[in-house]
């Protein structure tokens, strides 16, 4: 079983400031590292969910996601932006730290949509929201998500 | 007061989870209790018992899809309303729905 994320598929200092910029370069990374079937049809999805409804939960984050057959195996990728990205938030604010989620149409996956759902509400949590903020390393981000399935007995 | 809620949305991977923390965290700022239960892509979690719902001052379905065991709010004032509404304006729902 594959892993949900890895370090090819985490960005710390992105030079993109387009919301479809970001989504671009993450859907590419997810497409390379084999989790996606198509780039395009994977990134119709998340431009898709994001208009019926923003994924920018303020204090600086987003969780774009799609679910459907475009996705292989459960994915997240992660790209922090050097500049704040304009992404309709919730808080009116900028976004410069993104989680790109990737589910399969057909869940057989328990373990790891627990996560991923554990993930989007950990994001309520001040602490941890700056801990991601702060990281400087993809083996921390890494760690953070290790960390939550130790945390939920996973 | 004592709350209770749903939240369900068509993928189940993160607004619904957004969605309960964003009502906990209203709730807990306004001093009242609530209890969310989350139908998402991996099924019902924190689950409401018909007791819980029977007690609770207050009922929010805050849902963009059929439910799964609807049936335990039938005859009951729920406030249902989308799941953006819920992650907007948290407090707005939770007073609607004790009012």
């Amino acid at each position: 079983m594959k892993g949900l994320i890895n370090e090819e598929l985490i960005y710390l200092d992105l030079k993109e400031d387009t919301q479809l910029q970001v989504l671009e370069k993450l859907s590419e990374a997810l497409y390379k590292e084999n989790r996606i079937f198509s780039k395009e049809d994977f990134l119709k999805g998340v431009l898709a969910r994001e208009e019926e409804i923003t994924t920018g939960f303020g204090n600086g984050f987003a969780i774009p996601h799609c679910k459907g057959q475009s996705v292989k195996t459960p994915s997240i990728a992660i790209g922090r932006t050097e500049n704040l990205v304009k992404w309709n938030a919730i808080d009116d604010k900028g976004v410069n730290f993104i989680i790109l989620i990737a589910v399969p149409e057909e869940n057989k996956d328990n373990i790891h949509l627990k996560i991923i759902s554990k993930l989007a509400s950990k994001l309520i949590d001040e602490e941890f929201r700056e801990k991601l903020h702060r990281t400087t390393s993809k083996d921390e981000i890494i760690q953070n998500i290790i960390d939550i399935k130790i945390e939920e007995g996973m | 007061m004592n709350l209770v809620a749903v939240t369900a949305c068509p993928t189940g991977v993160a607004h619904t989870y957004m969605a309960k923390v964003a009502l906990e965290k209203e709730a807990k700022k306004l001093g009242h209790t609530i209890k969310v239960e989350t139908q998402g892509a991996i099924g019902i979690e924190n689950g409401l018992t018909q007791k819980e719902i029977e007690e609770a001052d207050g009922i929010i379905l805050a849902i963009e899809m059929n439910i799964l065991k609807a049936e335990r709010f039938k005859g009951k004032k729920v406030l249902k309303i989308s799941v953006s509404k819920a992650l907007k304006n948290p407090e707005d729902a939770i007073e609607k729905a004790l009012a």
